[in-house]
């Protein structure tokens, strides 16, 4: 009979419909709608990456690279079943769930932003200027960003001037700003009075000669606190007091320019300010809100303080619209012949260059920053000792390699943004815009990641996924049925001698030192393409970059392009005749985006946790971006080379200890091994070989070798599953299906400690595995339904 | 073309775990940090001759070390 609890509603109907459902037994005790690995009377361990008996737990723990180290904030985390298979993993490697604002990834020396880069910040964004003098603090919107609803509100100084008018109709008023030197509204422009008067029950301001203004409050700094009225009536103004009220800057800057007096620092330390209005950025443009800070012309703000003046330093800019052709300070602390200056040098137009004053500049041996372009970009360097190196947009840039003698800065504590440090103005030709800078008094190097994922998953600068400037796949010399799925991935048929090609246009194109990481999913029916980089889309022939052969075996692909030369696309190129594949699940990154599984989790909830504690034997979940899969479920891919799991305990096939494993059921996508599926882990017994010279072999604790002669299909997906009756009894499945029997070779036990490494703790399988699960006793009776449950779900 | 491996060897296993460990704790694994999770960049192997092999490629080795470095090491051989 059966061991399994089957789903509610093939029982027979329980008179006792009130009974307590307990997590670990299910229903009464009978575990109905548990996972296998609860089912059938329970496993001694289960590992897999669906929900199997986690009961939405955790199913892997899985370490990101590039890691961070901030206190506190963990570069490892853990995920469910659901979690894995939604993407949820997938984009918390690549680092679209980073929601940690910069400033509180690490202590930053300075934020300066339109949005909020601090959370705990509750002051004022900018302080903003009006063409006609009134200023005001702005403040971040609901949103936490600055915006056309953010509020501006005023000093008591401001709005504590007033004026009163007396009387009915027609009241006049000649002034209408605030003098704080004679609490006077004073008139400003060609306006020299206006007034006030009742028409038709509304008071309407209007100028001198009768001209209407079109808006009151939005025009002039006061807002109407009364009215309308019924024609006719009396209104006694006597006590009416005007004066400012908070309001938004949308409405205080109406159809006016503005410019930014003050940008606060959101880490309450150095506030950058600029008291002449000549040389203020501009915020507003004829009412229009800027979403930066316009540098244009002669305009530079100055910090108190010496930024990036540490032994130690990082600096973040979000920037854009950089005139090249003009020398432009994106920050300087120079202070006479010292400290440094961050620029862009007409000399070296685009290239992103430090200076350390006296010493000499390190410079982008390429150009980085496009003339006068929309595109914001993210431009960092970091400062450690004497060496700088400079990030575009989260990739590491190269730079020239020489070391300069930073010498710290002294004396009047000064850091300018648009000028050098100690000069007095800036060109009259600066043009950039400054969207967010941060810097800090650390080399953060491993936390950048971190920031600048967040930093781009607000700005949406690169896309981390497929970093290109086609919406699709092109495709060149292909035939009938050829088909791009956005530039996720595509079906391609070729039958002719002509190379075949599908590429990808590169949003910015490649240089000799360049890295594309990349990977997808390939089915094929037939084909042999390669993927390279390439000059021309419409040439295989164009290449520069190695070439790294796709293969002729279905399965998860990824890899690593180095570009020898300039180029623009990604290709993959097939000439076989016929080519007929898929590819999907796409992904391009210059950033390498790895999860590593720290931990598989036992979903028995016996608590066998399978580890890795070293992050170099770990295995991955996800490979340059993209989640690895098989048949298109999650799996974890082993590299052959040195990864490898350890059971917490050990547990005993073909034993009848109280640690015995005796039916043990996999999935998995073998493509290499050498006694190394699983066993003990050291010495050369305790081992299964999936495969050990094409077959399946097995070894006992007495070294007897089980030859099932039945060689491993490798490079596609199988299940396999190992029976013991605890005494030497030992069946092989595949695909459900009995391929073997040996009754006669064991004499004892196989110990089974580790997972994708066995003999002397020296081989390693090279696969993708995607369940195990280990039942204390033979399943025999059972294994139909088994088998039945791995099919359905996994389809083999 | 391949890397070449460095390895420091040592006499006794917990001597190459404990270069391991101070290796992890420079990288801020997890471990090192909250108590739990990734605790080492690599892990000591056992030689021919019974010491311990430690991979130091990318490793912050002081000068001893790195003076000490070798990228020739015998690993026990498979048998039968």
């Amino acid at each position: 009979m059966s061991s399994e609890f089957l789903a509610s509603g093939q029982n027979v109907l329980d008179s006792n419909l009130g009974g307590a459902w307990d997590i670990t037994n299910g229903y009464a005790g009978r575990k109905q709608d548990l996972g296998i690995a609860r089912r059938f009377g329970g496993s001694a361990a289960a590992y897999s990456l669906r929900d199997i008996g986690a009961m939405n737990g955790p199913v892997v723990r899985v370490r990101r690279e590039p890691n961070d180290t901030t206190a506190g904030i963990d570069d490892e985390e853990n995920f469910s079943a659901s979690q894995v298979a939604s993407g949820v993993l997938e984009d918390w490697v690549n680092g679209k769930l980073e929601n940690t604002l910069p400033a509180d990834v690490a202590t930053a020396a300075a934020a300066y932003s339109l949005r909020k880069v601090k959370a705990s910040y509750s002051g004022p964004v900018i302080r903003v200027r009006r063409a006609d003098g009134a200023e005001g603090d702005v403040y971040f919107d609901s949103d936490d960003k600055l915006s056309s609803n953010s509020m501006v509100r005023f000093s008591s100084t401001e709005s504590t001037g007033s004026f009163s008018v007396t009387g009915n109709g027609v009241q006049y008023n000649t002034t209408y700003t605030y003098n704080t030197s004679n609490g006077r509204w004073e008139a400003q422009g060609s306006e020299s009075s206006q007034y006030y008067f009742l028409d038709s029950g509304t008071w309407t301001l209007k100028y001198a000669g009768g001209a209407l203004a079109s808006t009151v409050s939005g025009e002039y700094p006061w807002v109407s606190t009364w009215g309308p009225f019924l024609s006719g009536s009396v209104f006694d103004t006597s006590n009416i007091i005007f004066g400012l009220s908070d309001m938004t800057i949308g409405e205080f800057i109406n159809g006016t320019d503005a410019f930014v007096h003050t940008w606060y620092d959101q880490t309450d330390n150095n506030d950058a300010v600029q008291l002449t209005s000549a040389n203020q950025p501009k915020i507003a443009e004829s009412g229009t809100l800027l979403d930066h800070i316009n540098f244009d012309g002669n305009t530079f703000m100055d910090i108190g303080a010496f930024l990036m003046n540490a032994t130690d330093g990082h600096c973040f800019m979000v920037i854009s619209n950089l005139d090249t052709d003009v020398e432009t300070f994106y920050i300087s602390n120079r202070s006479g012949a010292k400290g440094l200056n961050f620029k862009n040098d007409t000399g070296d137009k685009g290239k992103l260059q430090v200076a350390f004053i006296g010493s000499g500049a390190i410079t982008t041996n390429n150009v980085i920053i496009d003339d006068v372009s929309d595109n914001k970009q993210l431009i960092a360097f970091t400062k450690d000792s004497n060496d700088v190196e400079f990030f575009n947009n989260g990739a590491v840039v190269a730079d020239d390699g020489s070391s300069r003698t930073y010498t710290t800065a002294t004396g009047t504590a000064n850091t300018s943004i648009g000028k050098q440090g100690n000069s007095s103005s800036a060109s009259a030709s600066v043009k950039q815009r400054i969207y967010e800078l941060i810097t800090y008094d650390t080399d953060e190097t491993d936390n950048r990641f971190k920031i600048e994922s967040n930093i781009n998953n607000y700005y949406n600068l690169y896309n981390d996924g497929n970093d290109t400037s086609d919406t699709e796949w092109q495709f060149h010399n292909t035939e009938t049925g050829t088909s791009a799925n956005g530039t996720d991935g595509y079906v391609f048929k070729n039958s002719d001698a002509d190379v075949g090609i599908a590429s990808l246009e590169l949003k910015d194109g490649v240089v000799s030192g360049d890295i594309i990481y990349y990977s997808f999913f390939y089915d094929r029916t037939t084909g042999s393409p390669t993927v390279r980089l390439a000059s021309d889309e419409t040439d295989s022939g164009s290449g520069v970059s190695n070439s790294d052969a796709v293969g002729t075996d279905t399965g998860f692909i990824s890899g690593t392009l180095t570009a020898t030369g300039t180029g623009s696309f990604f290709m993959i190129a097939d000439n076989d005749n016929p080519s007929d594949f898929t590819i999907s699940n796409f992904r391009m990154s210059r950033i390498a985006r790895n999860g590593l599984v720290e931990t598989w989790y036992d979903q028995s909830s016996n608590g066998n946790d399978a580890t890795q504690g070293t992050a170099t034997n770990q295995p991955a979940i996800v490979e340059n971006g993209g989640l690895v899969t098989v048949n298109s479920k999650p799996a974890i891919k082993f590299d052959g080379t040195d990864n490898y799991f350890i059971m917490d305990s050990e547990v005993k096939f073909n034993s009848s200890d109280s640690d015995k494993a005796n039916t043990i059921l996999n999935v998995a996508y073998i493509v290499s091994g050498n006694r190394s599926y699983m066993g003990l882990g050291s010495g050369t017994n305790n081992w299964f070989g999936v495969p050990y010279i094409d077959n399946y072999r097995y070894r006992d604790n007495a070294g007897n070798i089980i030859n099932t002669g039945d060689a491993v299909p490798l490079n596609q997906q199988i299940s396999f599953t190992f029976v013991s009756d605890e005494s030497n009894d030992i069946e092989t499945y595949q695909n459900g299906t009995s391929i073997h029997s040996d009754n006669s070779t064991f004499t004892t036990h196989l110990r089974i400690k580790n997972i994708g490494r066995s003999y002397n703790g020296a081989n390693y399988n090279e696969m993708s595995s995607q369940e195990i699960v280990f039942f204390a006793d033979d399943k025999t009776s059972d294994i139909t339904d088994l088998h039945n449950e791995i099919n359905n779900y996994y389809g083999i | 073309m391949s890397e070449t491996i460095n390895y420091l060897v040592y006499d006794t296993e917990a001597d190459a775990i404990a270069r391991a460990d101070t290796e992890g704790a420079r990288r801020g694994y997890a471990y090192h940090r909250v108590g739990s999770g990734t605790r080492y960049h690599t892990y000591p192997q056992v030689t021919a001759d019974s010491k311990y092999a430690l991979v130091v490629n990318e490793y912050g080795l002081t000068e001893d070390e790195a003076s000490a470095t070798v990228t020739n090491v015998t690993f026990p051989t498979e048998e039968e």
